[in-house]
C-alpha cells in the first residue's frame, strides 16, 4: 500500500514521497499521525524552513535509508563515534559547506536524528584536529563578520 | 540587610536636582527626557514611576550611568548625569517632560523623525533602506487590490466600507456600523487602542493568527510617515514586516514557533484543535476562494500584492483545505518562516498533481521555483513562472526582501554564529543578509547553538577544549555539562593532570574513562600527577582504568572515596593492596583484573562497601580463600564474578548462599580442588540467580545431577576444560542441560578448538573410510549412551569400532537440543582455550 504524500518547500516546490519515508522526519510523522489521525494519503505538508535544494537531499537520504532499523534511546552515555560512517553517507555528504549547513538545518527542525547525527559528525569531522584559527577559516570565509561574534 | 537597602534609596531621593553639575551636560549638546509613565501616573507619586533619558549631542538616547560613561567626552563626569526622576528645571530645550500616555502624535512623530535622523548618522551604516516594490509594480497593488475585492465580495467590501466611512486610525467604540453591538477586541500593539476586526477590514480567520501583532494603521503610518499612503498598504499590518523596517529601533522578537522542535509540535497541535474544530466549514469555504484565486491572478502580480490579497481575504489560521479533491494544510502568512502563498497557488495551478521530486533531481539546482511551472502553460495562470522569476530577481535588486522567500535568511540560520559566505549562494547583495540574519537573529541563534550542541558530542577532549577558543559563543557551548559528563581520553594523551583535574571538576565531570588513553613512555610520571590531581575531581562518580600499576588503583582508594563505579581490568603489578577500599563506602560496582594472575591481600576490607552491587575480582587469585566468607557480607550483590576458583571450598558456598539478591554468578578456572557441585547446591538456593557462567570448570561426573536442582538458571554459559575424559565431559553437561528442562532459556556452550582437533586426529585415525567421504563437520566426542539420542540411532551407532564413545557432529548436538529443548535459544561456540576466559553470555 503506498500511502502518497507532498511535502512543500519553503520555495513553494511539491515533493512527492512515501509516508513511510517522510517519517522518518519526527516532525512529519508528529503531523501525519496526529493531525490526519493515520488517514494521510495525498496531504501537502509545507515545510517553510526546508528549501527545495536541501528538502531534496533530505529525501534522498531519507530513501536510502528507510529500512534501517529504528535507533535505540540514547542514553548520552555511549561512546560517540566520530568515523563511524557507510560510505553512502560518506558520499553523500560531499557536499559544499552551505549545503551541509543547510542539512543540519533541516535535520533538525525536521527532527530527523539519523541524518543531525551524520551531519553533525561531518561538522565534528571538520572541527577536529583543527586549532582555533583553522576552525574560524573554514567555517567562516569572511572574517570581519566572523569578528562580530568573537 | 533590612537596614542596609533603604540608604541608598533615601540617598538618591535627597539627590539635590538643583545642583549646578547636572547643568554642565547640556552646555555640551546633551539633553534630558523625563517620561511619566502613564497608568500609574495618577495612583502613585509621579517620581517613582517615570523613567529618565540622557540624549547624546550624537542623539544616542542612553538608559544608564553605564552608558553614559562609554559616550563621555573630555570635560564630563559621570556624576554630572542623574536619574532621579525630577525635572532638572533647565528649560524645554535641553529637557524633554512628557507623559507616556499624554504624548501627541506629534511629539511622537518627532522622536520617530529623531531617531531616523541617528540611525543614518550614527555608526549603523548597514542599515537598509525599506522594502520598496520593484518599479512598475505599485500599480498593479492597487489595482489587484481592487481586483480581490471583485471577486471575493463578501469580505473585502466591507472592509472597503468600514475604512472609507471611518477616519483612519480612529478606534473603534461599541456604536460602529459594522460591528454595531460588540466591544472591539482587537488591539493594536503599538498603540493599545482597540478595534474591530471586522472595521479594519481583517476577516474573521485570518486575523487570528496576528491577533497579538495587529497594528493599527494609525500606528503604520506613523513609523513611516514619508511612505505612499495612497494604497494602504495592509502588508505591513502585520509586525513582520514592521519591525523589520525598523529593526534598529525595536528588536524584533524571534518567531517562537521555530526556535526548537518542541515548540514547532505545540504549533502543530494547535493545528490539530483548529482543524478538529473547523474542518467541515473551513474546508469547504477555502476551497471556494482558492478555486476562484487560482484562476485570476494577472500578469503583472508581484508577489507582495498576492501576499496581500491571500492574507486577508482568503489564509484562515491554520486549516485543512480541499483542492482538487487533496487536503492540504493552511498556515497564515502571519509568521516569517511560513509558507509562501505562491506555491499555494500553484497547488490550483498543477491540479493537484505535484511532481514527483525523483523525476525533478535531474534539473538545474536553484531554479527550482521556474522548473516547477513547466508544463503548465495550458492552466489558466501562465505567469506564475514570470512571477517566480521577479520574485528571484527582485531579490536581487532589492536589499531586503521578505525573509520568508530568501534562501539567504534560510542559510544564514545555520551559521553556528558565524556569519559566513551565504551571501553568493543567495545571489543578495550582503547587507541584505546581515539584516535578515539579525531580524531572525535570536532564533537563529538558538537553532545554531542546539546543533553546535550536538556536534559537539562528537568532539574529544582535546577537540572540545581547542573548539572553545574559537569564539564566545563555542566557548559557552563547549562548556555545557551535558558534553562533560562522560570524558573519554581514547587515543588522546594526558600532559596536564592538573589543568585536566582542573577542567573536570569545573564541569562536573561524573564520568571519567582512561582505556586506551596514550601514556608516554615515561608514564611513571604521568600517573603521579595523576594520583596527585584526581582527587580534586571531588564530583567523579565513574572512572575506567587503562593499563596502569596496582599502586595507581590504590591511590584512587583514597584520593577519590566517593566514586561510585571503579573499573580497573588491566592492572599491572602482581599484587594488590585493598587495605584503603573501606573507604570507599559509596562504591556500587568493583572490577579489578590484572594482566597475569594477582594476589589480593586484606580483602576484609570488602566488609565495609555495603552498597555494592557489582563485584567482579577475576585473574584474582585469592591467597587467603578463608577470606573470601566476606563476600557473605555484601547483601546487596548483584553480580558476581571471581577468577581463579580453583581453591573454592565449601565455607564459600557457605557464604553465597547468603546473597540472596545475586542474579548473575561467573566462575573461572574451576579446576582441581574447586568444590562444584557444593557450588551447584549453594546456587540453587539462590531465588534471584538466573545467569550462571562456569567459565574453564572440569566438569565430573554426577554434575548433571547437581545441575537438575538449579531450577533458577535461564541463562547458562559454559566452558568445560576438556583436559581429560572429554566424553564424559560432553554426556554429562548435555545430560545436565536436557534434564534443565524448559526452565533454561539460553545456552552459550563452547567447546574449545583444542577439543575439535583432538577429536578430528581420533576420527582420522579409526575412520577406515577414505578421507574424502568424510564429511568436514566439527565434531565432538559423548560418552554412550547419549543423552536424548533416541534408541534407534544409538543401535545402530553401536556397530561402530568404538564401542565406548560416541562421536557427534556439532549439528547433531544442535539437533538433539532443539528437539528435547524447542524453546531453548542455544549457541554452540568454537573458541580456542586461551580464549575462554573473555568468553561472555551472548546476548541472543
Amino acid at each position: 500500500m503506498s500511502n502518497m504524500i507532498y511535502l512543500q518547500s519553503s520555495d513553494g516546490d511539491i515533493f512527492e514521497t512515501d509516508a513511510q519515508i517522510a517519517k522518518c522526519s519526527g516532525t512529519i510523522r508528529f503531523m501525519l499521525e496526529d493531525c490526519y489521525m493515520g488517514e494521510y494519503e495525498g496531504v501537502l505538508i509545507p515545510l517553510p524552513n526546508v528549501n527545495s535544494a536541501i528538502l531534496r537531499k533530505v529525501l534522498k537520504w531519507a530513501d536510502h535509508h528507510k529500512d534501517d532499523p529504528v535507533p535505540i534511546e540514547d542514553d548520552g552515555h555511549s561512546v560517540k563515534q566520530v568515523s563511524v560512517f557507510s560510505s553512502w553517507d560518506a558520499e553523500f555528504l560531499e557536499v559544499d559547506q552551505g549545503t551541509l549547513f543547510g542539512l543540519v538545518q533541516a535535520a533538525n527542525y525536521l527532527d530527523i536524528q539519523g541524518l543531525l547525527d551524520v551531519t553533525c559528525k561531518t561538522v565534528a569531522n571538520k572541527i577536529s584536529g583543527k586549532t582555533a584559527d583553522d576552525i574560524r577559516n573554514t567555517l567562516t570565509t569572511n572574517q570581519n563578520k566572523f569578528q562580530d561574534f568573537i | 540587610m533590612r537596614q542596609s537597602t533603604p540608604v541608598p534609596q533615601q540617598k538618591r531621593s535627597q539627590c539635590d536636582v538643583t545642583d549646578e553639575r547636572f547643568k554642565i551636560p547640556f552646555k555640551f549638546g546633551w539633553r534630558r527626557e523625563l517620561v511619566y509613565r502613564s497608568q500609574m501616573a495618577d495612583t502613585r507619586t509621579k517620581s517613582d514611576k517615570a523613567e529618565v533619558y540622557y540624549i547624546t549631542p550624537e542623539g544616542k538616547k542612553l538608559r544608564t550611568k553605564y552608558e553614559i560613561q562609554t559616550h563621555l567626552s573630555d570635560g564630563l563626569d559621570v556624576n554630572m548625569f542623574t536619574f532621579t526622576k525630577d525635572p532638572l528645571g533647565v528649560g524645554a530645550e535641553y529637557e524633554t517632560i512628557r507623559s507616556a500616555k499624554a504624548y501627541t502624535p506629534h511629539t511622537q512623530r518627532k522622536v520617530q523623525n529623531f531617531l531616523d535622523i541617528k540611525e543614518s548618522d550614527a555608526s549603523l551604516g548597514k542599515r537598509v533602506p525599506k522594502p520598496k516594490m520593484p518599479k512598475g509594480n505599485s500599480v498593479p497593488v492597487g489595482s489587484n487590490s481592487r481586483k480581490a475585492t471583485d471577486s471575493s465580495s463578501n469580505v473585502d467590501s466591507k472592509a472597503a466600507a468600514s475604512k472609507s466611512s471611518k477616519l483612519k486610525g480612529e478606534p473603534c467604540t461599541i456604536q460602529c456600523v459594522l460591528a454595531m453591538g460588540t466591544i472591539p477586541t482587537l488591539q493594536c500593539k503599538k498603540c493599545l487602542c482597540l478595534f474591530h476586526p471586522d472595521c479594519v477590514g481583517l476577516h474573521l480567520h485570518s486575523y487570528q493568527g496576528s491577533i497579538n501583532n495587529y497594528i493599527c494603521d494609525n500606528c503604520i503610518y506613523e513609523s513611516k510617515p514619508q511612505s505612499e499612503t495612497s494604497a494602504p498598504n495592509v502588508d505591513s499590518r502585520y509586525s513582520d514586516k514592521v519591525p523589520l523596517e525598523s529593526t534598529a529601533k525595536k528588536p524584533l522578537p524571534p518567531p517562537q514557533a521555530h526556535s526548537n522542535d518542541k515548540s514547532t509540535k505545540k504549533q502543530f497541535t494547535n493545528v490539530h484543535s483548529d482543524t478538529s474544530s473547523n474542518r467541515p466549514n473551513d474546508s469547504k469555504e477555502n476551497k471556494s476562494v482558492i478555486g476562484s484565486l487560482t484562476t485570476w491572478i494577472p500578469p503583472t502580480a508581484n508577489l507582495i500584492s498576492n501576499r496581500y490579497q491571500l492574507d486577508v481575504s482568503v489564509t484562515p489560521p491554520q486549516s485543512i483545505a480541499m483542492i482538487a479533491g487533496r487536503k492540504y494544510i493552511m498556515v497564515p502568512k502571519t509568521n516569517l518562516m511560513s509558507v509562501s502563498p505562491v506555491g499555494r497557488v500553484n497547488i490550483g495551478d498543477n491540479n493537484g498533481i505535484p511532481m514527483d521530486y525523483v523525476e525533478r533531481e535531474e534539473r538545474p539546482n536553484q531554479n527550482s521555483g521556474a522548473s516547477l511551472t513547466t508544463g503548465e502553460d495550458n492552466s489558466p495562470s501562465p505567469p506564475t513562472k514570470k512571477r517566480k522569476l521577479s520574485r528571484s530577481s527582485s531579490m536581487a535588486q532589492t536589499p531586503v526582501s521578505s525573509p520568508t522567500h530568501s534562501p539567504g535568511a534560510q542559510m544564514s540560520g545555520m551559521n553556528f554564529g558565524i556569519d559566513a559566505n551565504k551571501a553568493k549562494r543567495s545571489h543578495t547583495i550582503e547587507p541584505s543578509v546581515h539584516t535578515l540574519f539579525a531580524s531572525n537573529f535570536l532564533s537563529n541563534v538558538s537553532i545554531g547553538y542546539d546543533i553546535l550542541l550536538h556536534t559537539f558530542q562528537y568532539l574529544k577532549v582535546q577537540e572540545l577544549l581547542r573548539a572553545s577558543c574559537v569564539c564566545r559563543m563555542w566557548n559557552q557551548v563547549a562548556s555545557n555539562s551535558f558534553l562533560w559528563r562522560t570524558v573519554r581520553m581514547k587515543n588522546s594523551q594526558v600532559n596536564d593532570w592538573c589543568g585536566l583535574a582542573n577542567t573536570l571538576k569545573q564541569n562536573g565531570t561524573k564520568h571519567l574513562d582512561l582505556r586506551k588513553m596514550l601514556v608516554t613512555t615515561d608514564g611513571e610520571q604521568t600517573w603521579q600527577q595523576f594520583a596527585s590531581n584526581i582527587g580534586k575531581v571531588v564530583n567523579l562518580e565513574t572512572i575506567d582504568l587503562c593499563r596502569c600499576s596496582a599502586d595507581v588503583v590504590v591511590g584512587l582508594f583514597q584520593s577519590n572515596p566517593g566514586l561510585r563505579v571503579l573499573n580497573a581490568v588491566s592492572i599491572k603489578g602482581e599484587h594488590l593492596d585493598l587495605n584503603n577500599l573501606c573507604r570507599m563506602t559509596e562504591l556500587k560496582e568493583l572490577r579489578l583484573r590484572s594482566l597475569s594472575t594477582m594476589t589480593i591481600s586484606n580483602l576484609k576490607s570488602l566488609e565495609g562497601l555495603t552498597h555494592l552491587t557489582h563485584l567482579s575480582l577475576t585473574s584474582a587469585s585469592l591467597s587467603q580463600t578463608e577470606s573470601l566468607n566476606v563476600i557473605g557480607e555484601l547483601e546487596n550483590l548483584e553480580s558476581l564474578e571471581l577468577g581463579e576458583c580453583q581453591r573454592l571450598n565449601s565455607s564459600f558456598t557457605v557464604a553465597l548462599k547468603f546473597l540472596q539478591k545475586l542474579e548473575k554468578l561467573r566462575l573461572e578456572k574451576g579446576t582441581d580442588h574447586c568444590c562444584t557441585l557444593d557450588l551447584l547446591d549453594a546456587i540453587a538456593t539462590l531465588p534471584k540467580l538466573t545467569q550462571l557462567e562456569l567459565v574453564n570448570f572440569d566438569i565430573k561426573p554426577d554434575f548433571d545431577n547437581h545441575l537438575k536442582r538449579c531450577r533458577n538458571i535461564k541463562r547458562l554459559l559454559i566452558i568445560p576444560t576438556y583436559i581429560s575424559q572429554s566424553a564424559t565431559t560432553n554426556n554429562v553437561i548435555l545430560n545436565g542441560i536436557l534434564n534443565l528442562d524448559e526452565h533454561l532459556e539460553q545456552l552459550t556452550w563452547v567447546v574449545t578448538l583444542e577439543l575439535l582437533r583432538v577429536t578430528e586426529l581420533y576420527v582420522d585415525q579409526c575412520d577406515v573410510s577414505p578421507r574424502e567421504r568424510r564429511q568436514a563437520e566439527d565434531k565432538i566426542p559423548v560418552l554412550k549412551p547419549v543423552p536424548g539420542l533416541s534408541e534407534e540411532d544409538q543401535q545402530t551407532d553401536m556397530n561402530a569400532d568404538v564401542p565406548q564413545v560416541e562421536i557427534l557432529s556439532l549439528n547433531k548436538v544442535e539437533n538433539i537440543l532443539s528437539k528435547h529443548l524447542p524453546n531453548l535459544r542455544y549457541s554452540i561456540l568454537k573458541v580456542p582455550y586461551s580464549a575462554t576466559w573473555r568468553q561472555t553470555m551472548l546476548e541472543m
